[in-house]
């Protein structure tokens, strides 16, 4: 059985007409319905009437509309109908032009044969169809991310409730009945502490992950002191390297820079933490900003494990689980991810170089911006 | 360790709908040597702020009916002076700027971003509480004011 292809034809000379009523009346394989419609108000009441169609051809000079403007209108009055353009005026741009107001073909009159003309309708419909199931498996796909990316954000808000409860207790235990509690007690109320606080910093990537995923990371651009930077992030891990005994150094001279502190800070957190994790005590961490050439550079170096090249390859890639700290410290497989989708955000790059046994030196590369430098005013909020 | 308070009498209304939360911020101020009464929303804690006349309030953010944010705006409103102006650490789940922002411009003492260790949590709260007398409360605290700052 021929496939039966029904053909609105909207042109406003009869002649034109008649013509590719002839051409496709001569398809062998394809059986057309062809209607014809004189003016773009009677193809559009046509479509809009809920009569079958399944591809327009389209005349871009008739009497109530011109050029381009008749396919920005056929198109929204029929989105989901393919439109072929056909028109006297053989011209690429022009012709371009309609295929990206979404034509889904341009023949010039005159310029092509029934066979020509049989295929082009035929591949319009074809095409139409995969387009629009693309765009509907992408509609679904972005609302199932959007949803996934919600949920991560309602779990994650509603489990740091109940985590902070269980860290809270057992820290109140620990604190207010130390005198009555045997060792086994103790030492069982910091793993249940500690595991809380694992589960607590689990939350806190995945929520990052949930946000950054969701679109862009968000960076609020000030100029900032990445010495200043240095040194508070320094000092936020001061207590976890104390507890491995890791020597925290700073090398920082201040460095102005175009960035955001506090997402910039908890790149710096992310690394010197994982610094400590893969050191041994009495190890020294070094933390250093520079600027040279043009780019400001901050760095974290351990003397620590190292880092394989193989494991090297998949750093930055989320949910990758690396490798156990010197003290039994676990992996989420999101830090780095996450500091990479900041650097990117900032214009910069994250480099590592690392050899086995050697140990680890991640570098930042932040971008010379060509803002003037801050006045007065700006540095003293900053610092 | 554990802060305590200087001075006897002290009371600490709890406002939080997670009884668990609630009973653990119930142990620390016990722990401190203050006593405590806890509210299960905003409502309730207004009423209770109102009946008990507290040293120092801690509430929640996120509530069910009553949030904290309308607790807070509430209790300043108040037109019993020493009501109005009891301090009040707001605390929550939340990190977003724009929240705590709002909250200080509501006139929150301080703000606390759960989870919080009851160490911290203790020196927080022993920080914002006036421990004069209560007919002299308030008396040169008007940093415990919540009027938004310039």
């Amino acid at each position: 059985m021929t496939p039966l292809m029904r053909v609105l034809v909207v042109e406003d000379s009869p002649g034109d007409a008649e013509l590719i009523a002839v051409a496709l009346a001569e398809s062998p394989r394809m059986k057309f319905h062809v209607s014809f419609a004189a003016t773009l108000a009677k193809a559009l009441e046509h479509v809009l009437s809920g009569v079958v169609t399944d591809v327009i051809l389209l005349d871009l000079s008739l009497p109530d509309a011109f050029g381009e403007a008749t396919v920005v209108r056929m198109r929204e009055a029929a989105p989901s109908l393919p439109i072929i353009v056909m028109t006297g005026l053989d011209d690429v741009l022009f012709a371009e032009r309609t295929v990206a107001l979404g034509a889904q073909d341009y023949l010039v009159k005159g310029d092509f044969t029934g066979p020509m003309l049989w295929r082009a309708i035929s591949y319009a419909v074809t095409r139409m169809h995969l387009g629009m199931e693309r765009e509907a498996l992408v509609t679904e796909l972005r609302a199932a991310v959007e949803m996934k990316n919600k949920m991560f954000g309602i779990l994650a808000h509603d489990l740091r409730n109940p985590i902070g409860a269980v860290s809270g207790y057992a820290e109140l235990l620990e604190m207010t009945e130390e005198k009555s509690l045997s060792t086994v007690m103790i030492t069982s109320l910091t793993a249940i502490r500690e595991s809380a606080a694992y589960m607590n910093e689990l939350i806190e990537e995945v929520l990052a992950m949930a946000v950054t995923d969701a679109g862009e990371v968000k960076i609020i651009r000030q100029w900032i002191d990445l010495g200043a930077v240095a040194r508070k992030a320094v000092a936020v891990c001061a207590v976890a390297a104390a507890k491995k005994r890791v020597r925290l150094a700073v090398d920082a001279e201040p460095v102005w820079a175009e960035g955001d502190a506090v997402k910039l800070e908890q790149v710096l957190n992310n690394l010197i933490g994982n610094a400590i994790k893969f050191a041994a005590a009495d190890d020294v961490v070094t933390v250093a900003v520079v600027e040279a050439d043009g780019c400001k550079r901050l760095s974290v170096a351990d003397h620590g494990t190292g880092i394989s090249p193989d494991v090297r390859v998949h750093l930055f890639k989320p949910l990758i689980k690396g490798k156990t700290g010197t003290a039994g410290e676990r992996s989420n497989g999101l830090g780095l991810y996450i500091c990479s989708r900041i650097i990117d955000a900032h214009g910069g790059s994250i480099a590592v170089d690392s050899e086995v046994g050697r140990g680890t030196t991640m570098t930042v590369v932040l971008p010379d911006t060509l803002l003037p430098p801050p006045s007065e005013g700006a540095r003293r909020n900053v610092s | 360790m554990i802060k305590k308070f200087d001075v006897e009498g002290i009371v600490v209304l709890i406002v939080e709908d997670d009884a668990t939360m609630a009973s653990l911020i119930a142990s620390i101020v016990t722990a401190m040597g203050a006593t405590s009464a806890i509210a299960a929303d905003g409502s309730e804690g207004l009423r209770m702020a109102h009946e008990r006349l507290p040293n120092a309030v801690v509430c929640d953010y996120y509530m069910e009916p009553v949030d904290g944010g309308c607790f807070l705006a509430g209790l300043r409103n108040s037109r019993i002076w020493k009501v109005a102006r009891i301090p009040v650490i707001m605390f929550s789940v939340e990190t977003d700027e724009m929240v705590v922002c709002k909250l200080r411009n509501f006139g929150a003492t301080d703000y606390i971003a759960k989870p919080f260790n009851p160490q911290g949590f203790s020196e927080r709260l022993y920080s914002v509480v006036d421990p004069q007398p209560e007919h002299q409360r308030g008396v040169g605290m008007d940093f415990h004011f919540g009027a938004p700052e310039p």
